[in-house]
C-alpha cells in the first residue's frame, strides 16, 4: 500500500544495522542457547493440578464408556439444550455427538455454521472441541483453527467442553513452539490457559469476562 | 506539533493534590509489583531467562529490516496484507482508509499501546467510524473520556464507585459489585463483539518466520476482536518482530510473570493470516500495520536503541518511586514511567514534557525489574546530557567549577557556616533558589565544623 | 595497613561525625585512615545533571589525590559510585580513562571493604538501640552491596533491627531531583517517613549521607524523636 514509507522505514534500518557505530550490532552479549523443552512426558495428574487451580474442572476418562458418561454428565450438569461440535477424531473416538444428542441437546456441526459464525452462536450452550496439544507444567489448551475446527465454538458458548487424548499432551510452552515450527501455523493457535479473567477494577480478580464462563476438560486416558 | 509543551511538574502537583486517586493507585500498584515478584522468585531459573531474552532481543534488533521483510512475506503467503506507517498520522490514516474500504461502522477494539500513540480512536471517530474498547479497563477509561493511566492496567486509578457510577451513567444499569460490573460490561460488549465490522488488536510479538502475530491478554476480548469480525487490523511497531517461534517463546517465558506474575495469561493467541479455504470463521481480510513513528531513528543511536528491547511489561512502572507518587497521567504521555521517559523523548511527535528524564531520583529500582535487561537510568542519564546542553544551568556549572579549588569551597562553607549555618536566611531570601526548593518541608541539620580540622584532633590517624 | 579516606563533601561539612565515625572503624579493623589534602567533591551532583564535562576535571584531580592509595574507603554509596563511572568520562586514548580506572577498581564504599577486603572483622560494636534499615539505592542496587551493610549490622551486639516494610524503596532525594520537583521528592519522602514512623524505633540507619540527610531533615522538620544514624557510626557503637 504505502510503498514510500516501506522504503524510507527499511532503508532507515538498514543504515542502522549496517553503520559501523561506536558499539557495533548486537552488543556483545554471552551466547544463549534456547530454552529446551521440559523433558519427560507430561502426565494428567499434572496437567489436571495446573488445570483446575485456574477455573476449569477436570475428570478423568480411563475407557469410551467412562467418557460417554463424563459428556453426558457434563451436559446435564450444566443444562446444555444446544451444542455446537468441531469435527475432530477424538470427538469421534467417543462419540461425543451422539451422547450429547442422546442427552436431549441439538448439535450444530462446522458444516451448518453460517458465513458469520460467531453471532448464530450466541444462544448455543455448549461447545465441544477436541485439542491439538495440551501443556503439562500450565493447564493450557491449544486449539488450533481449521475447516472442521471453527474458533468460535470455544469462543461464544458460555461452556467449552474439550476432550484431551492423553497422547496430546505436552510438557510446556517450548515444547508447544517446537511443534507447530515443525509444520505450517494454522490460521489461529489459541493457547488456553484457565477461565478468561480480569482484575480491571481495583485489582479485584474476576473470572468469567469474555469467551465461555465455565471450562470442563475430560482427559482420554486410553487414546 | 503542540504549542504548548507539557509541563510534569505542575501536573505532578496536581496528581498529589487528589488523595483519593492517590490512595487507589498505592494499593493497585503495591498489589501488582507484589504479584510480579513472587512469580520472580518462585523462577529459580529467572536470571537465565532474562538473559536468553536480553540475547534474542539484542539478536532481533540487529536483523530489523530483513526480519520485516521475512514478516511481510509470510503474512502476505498466509493470505494477511502488510502495510508500513512512516508516523502516527500515516499509520491512523491506513488504519482508517483500511475500515472505509472494507466498509466498516463498528469497530472492537482490544487493548494495544500503539492505537493510543496513533491517536486511532480520534481519527475513526472523524471518518464516522464507531470504535469501541473492548479491555474491560480501556473500556472504563473510554467511558469517562479518559486516557490511560498505566500501560497495562488502564484504569488502575478509577476507584469501583465511580466505575458504578459511570456504568449507571453511559450503560443504564449497574451495581456495587466488582463481580457483578464485570457481567455488566460482559452483556454490553458481547453485543459488539457480533456485530462488529471489524476487530483492531495491538501485537506483542510478531513472529517473522511463520508470518504469525502473538497477542497476550486474560479476558479474551482480543481473541473475540480477532476471530469473529470479518476484518482483522493488527498494529504493531517494528521492533516487536523476533525470528522464530522459538524466539516468541523465549520472551513469553518473562512477560507474564514481569506483567502479571503470572506463568502464561488466560489467552495466548497466534494469528496467522485471514482465514482459510473451506474454515467457517476469522477474518476474511487480515491487515498488519506496521508503525515506526521515531523508531528507526532510535536504531542508530548507539545509547538510547537500548529502549527497542522494551516488552512492555510494565514492571519498571510498577516499582518507579515517581510513577508510584502521580500516576500515569501527570507524564502527559502515551507511554508513563521509566519506559515512557525514555520512549516518549525519541518517539516522533515529541508528546510530554521534555525535561521529563530529570524528573528521576536515579532509585534504579527500574533496572532493578526490568526482564529485557534495560537500564533505565543510563538512557535517562544520557537524556540528560543532551538536554543539559543546550541549558545554561549556572548552580550546577558554579558548584562544579567551584569543586575544583579546594580553598574557595572550604573558604565558601566556612563562610556560610559563620553567616547562614542552616541555610534558613537563604532559603527565606531565595524560597526558589535550589537551596530554599530542598528546604520547603525539611529542616537542615546546619553546616559544621569541617571534618578535615577534626581529623586531624583525633590522633589517631595520620595525615597523608 | 592504610586506607585513604574518601570523605564525601557532605560528610566534610554537614556530618563530619560520620567521617570521624568511618576513621574508627577502619582503626578499630587494623586499618590506619589516611586522609590526603584537597578533597572537594565527586561531581555526583552536576553528572546527574547532565554535565558530564563539568565533572571530568574534578575526575583528574580525584585520581591525582589518590592514585598512589593502596585502598580507598568512603562512606556513601552513591559517591563511590561516582568514582565507578570516572572511566567512562574519558576518550578511550586519554591516559585517564586507564588511570581513573585502576582508583575505582580500589575505591570502596565502607561496609563493602570491611566485608570484601578485610572479611568483616569483629568490631566488637555494640549499640543498645531499636533501629531500622533504610537501604539506600545506590547501596543497595547500583553498587549491589545492600548485603554487606546488613551483615556487618546483624554482628553489632544489643542492636534490635525492625525491618522496614520497603527498605528498598527510594527516599525521594535524587540530588537535583529534590530541588526541580520539591512536592514530589517530598511526596515519595513522606512515605518514607511514614513507614519509618510506623517501625517505632529510636533511629533509622543508612549507608548514604544523602539519604540520611534526606530522612533527617524531614524527621527534624517533623520534631519526630528519630535519629538518622550513618553505618559507621552504629559499627563505631558512638551512640552507647
Amino acid at each position: 500500500m504505502n510503498a514510500c514509507a516501506k522504503m524510507a522505514i527499511l532503508g532507515r534500518l538498514r543504515a542502522a544495522v549496517e553503520g559501523v557505530g561506536p558499539a557495533g550490532f548486537p552488543r556483545p552479549a554471552p551466547a544463549q542457547g534456547l530454552r529446551r523443552a521440559g523433558a519427560g512426558a507430561a502426565d494428567f495428574a499434572v496437567f489436571a493440578g495446573a488445570l483446575t487451580a485456574l477455573g476449569p474442572t477436570f475428570e478423568l476418562a480411563r475407557t469410551p464408556d467412562e467418557a460417554r458418561a463424563a459428556v453426558a454428565g457434563a451436559v446435564a450438569r450444566h443444562e446444555v439444550r444446544t451444542a455446537v461440535a468441531w469435527d475432530h477424531p477424538d470427538l469421534a473416538a467417543v462419540g461425543a455427538v451422539a451422547v450429547i444428542e442422546g442427552a436431549g441437546a441439538s448439535v450444530l456441526s462446522p458444516d451448518d455454521l453460517p458465513g458469520r459464525a460467531c453471532p448464530s452462536l450466541a444462544a448455543v450452550d455448549m461447545g465441544i472441541t477436541g485439542v491439538a496439544y495440551a501443556l503439562g507444567a500450565t493447564g493450557s489448551l491449544i486449539l488450533t483453527a481449521g475447516p472442521s475446527m471453527p474458533r468460535s465454538a470455544a469462543l461464544v458458548p458460555r461452556l467449552h467442553l474439550a476432550l484431551v487424548a492423553r497422547s496430546r499432551l505436552l510438557p510446556d510452552l517450548p515444547a508447544l513452539c517446537d511443534r507447530l515450527a515443525g509444520g505450517p501455523m494454522p490460521s489461529a493457535v489459541n493457547c488456553v490457559t484457565g477461565v478468561s479473567s480480569t482484575g480491571d477494577i481495583e485489582f479485584v480478580y474476576v473470572r468469567g469476562v469474555h469467551g465461555p464462563l465455565a471450562v470442563h476438560v475430560i482427559g482420554l486416558d486410553w487414546l | 506539533m503542540s504549542a504548548a509543551k507539557h509541563d510534569f511538574a505542575k501536573a505532578a502537583a496536581k496528581a498529589l493534590d487528589d488523595r483519593e486517586s492517590r490512595a487507589i493507585l498505592d494499593r493497585a500498584i503495591f498489589h501488582i509489583d507484589v504479584l510480579r515478584q513472587r512469580s520472580v522468585k518462585a523462577m529459580p531459573d529467572f536470571a537465565e531467562r532474562r538473559a536468553r531474552a536480553v540475547a534474542v532481543r539484542e539478536k532481533t534488533l540487529a536483523r530489523l529490516p530483513e526480519l520485516l521483510e521475512t514478516l511481510e512475506a509470510r503474512v502476505t503467503a498466509a493470505g494477511g496484507r502488510v502495510h508500513y506507517a512512516e508516523d502516527a498520522a500515516q499509520a491512523a490514516a491506513t488504519v482508517t482508509d483500511i475500515l472505509t474500504a472494507a466498509g466498516a461502522k463498528l469497530v472492537v477494539k482490544g487493548k494495544s499501546m500503539v492505537s493510543e500513540e496513533i491517536g486511532l480512536n480520534d481519527a475513526l471517530a472523524a471518518a464516522g467510524i464507531e470504535a469501541v474498547e473492548t479491555d474491560l479497563g480501556e473500556y472504563i477509561i473510554q467511558l469517562a473520556g479518559q486516557r490511560p493511566s498505566h500501560i497495562l492496567a488502564p484504569a488502575l486509578h478509577v476507584s469501583k464507585e465511580q466505575v458504578s457510577a459511570l456504568f449507571q451513567e453511559k450503560l443504564g444499569r449497574t451495581s456495587a459489585d466488582i463481580p457483578e460490573m464485570t457481567r455488566i460490561a460482559r452483556d454490553s460488549l458481547r453485543e459488539k463483539f457480533l456485530a462488529a465490522d471489524a476487530g483492531i488488536t495491538g501485537c506483542n510479538i510478531a513472529v517473522a518466520r511463520t508470518g504469525t502475530v502473538t497477542v497476550l491478554e486474560n479476558e479474551g476480548n482480543i481473541r473475540f476482536s480477532a476471530s469473529c469480525p470479518p476484518v482483522h487490523v493488527a498494529l504493531m511497531t517494528l521492533e516487536k518482530v523476533v525470528e522464530t517461534l522459538a524466539d516468541a517463546a523465549a520472551i513469553l517465558d518473562i512477560l507474564p510473570p514481569s506483567a502479571t506474575g503470572q506463568t502464561l495469561p488466560v489467552h495466548l493467541s497466534f494469528f496467522t493470516g485471514a482465514r482459510r479455504d473451506g474454515e467457517r470463521d476469522g477474518p476474511r481480510e487480515m491487515h498488519l500495520v506496521v508503525v515506526d513513528n521515531g523508531r528507526s531513528a532510535v536504531l542508530a543511536d548507539p545509547v538510547l536503541r537500548d529502549i527497542l528491547r522494551c516488552i512492555r511489561c510494565g514492571a519498571c512502572l510498577n516499582v518507579c518511586p515517581v510513577y508510584q507518587a502521580v500516576g500515569g497521567h501527570a507524564y502527559g504521555s502515551v507511554y508513563p514511567g521509566p519506559m515512557g521517559s525514555v520512549l516518549s523523548s525519541v518517539l516522533a511527535g515529541g508528546e510530554g514534557d521534555p525535561r521529563q528524564p530529570f524528573a528521576c531520583t536515579h532509585c534504579a529500582a527500574c533496572a532493578g525489574a526490568c526482564p529485557a535487561g534495560i537500564d533505565h537510568p543510563a538512557l535517562l542519564q544520557e537524556l540528560r546530557r543532551r538536554l543539559a546542553a543546550t541549558e545554561p544551568d549556572p548552580a550546577a556549572r558554579a558548584f562544579a567549577a567551584l569543586a575544583r579549588h579546594p580553598w574557595l569551597f572550604d573558604g565558601l562553607a566556612a563562610v556560610a557556616r559563620t553567616v547562614d549555618p542552616r541555610l534558613t536566611k537563604t532559603a527565606a531570601l531565595a524560597p526558589d533558589s535550589p537551596v530554599g526548593r530542598f528546604l520547603r518541608g525539611r529542616r537542615f541539620p546546619g553546616l559544621a565544623r569541617p571534618f578535615a580540622r577534626r581529623f586531624r584532633k583525633m590522633g589517631q590517624g595520620g595525615k597523608s | 595497613m592504610d586506607a585513604f579516606l574518601f570523605i564525601p563533601c557532605l560528610v566534610a561539612h554537614v556530618m563530619p561525625q560520620v567521617g570521624e565515625a568511618t576513621a574508627r572503624v577502619l582503626a578499630r579493623a587494623g586499618v590506619t585512615p589516611r586522609l590526603p589534602d584537597g578533597q572537594t567533591c565527586c561531581g555526583q551532583f552536576a553528572y546527574k545533571r547532565g554535565l558530564p564535562e563539568a565533572v571530568r576535571p574534578l575526575a583528574r584531580r580525584f585520581v591525582e589525590i589518590f592514585e598512589d592509595a593502596p585502598a580507598v574507603v568512603g562512606p556513601s554509596g552513591s559517591c563511590v559510585a561516582m568514582v565507578r563511572r570516572y572511566p567512562e568520562l574519558f576518550d578511550a586514548d586519554d591516559p585517564f580513562r586507564r588511570r581513573a580506572g585502576r582508583v575505582a577498581a580500589k575505591t570502596y564504599e565502607l561496609g563493602e571493604y570491611l566485608v570484601d577486603v578485610l572479611g568483616c572483622p569483629d568490631l566488637g560494636a555494640r549499640l543498645p538501640l531499636r533501629a531500622t534499615l533504610h537501604a539506600s539505592c545506590q547501596t543497595t542496587r547500583v553498587l549491589g552491596v545492600g548485603g554487606h551493610t546488613e551483615r556487618l549490622l546483624a554482628g553489632v551486639a544489643d542492636l534490635i533491627l525492625t525491618p522496614l516494610p520497603h527498605p528498598e524503596r527510594c527516599c525521594g532525594f535524587g540530588g537535583g531531583f529534590s530541588v526541580d520537583y520539591p512536592e514530589l521528592s517530598q511526596a515519595i519522602l513522606d512515605k518514607k517517613i511514614e513507614d519509618i514512623l510506623a517501625a517505632d524505633v529510636a533511629a533509622v540507619i543508612a549507608a548514604e549521607p544523602s539519604c540520611l540527610l534526606n530522612i533527617g531533615s524531614a524527621l527534624a522538620r517533623r520534631g519526630a524523636a528519630v535519629r538518622t544514624l550513618h553505618l559507621a557510626e552504629v559499627l563505631a557503637g558512638e551512640a552507647a
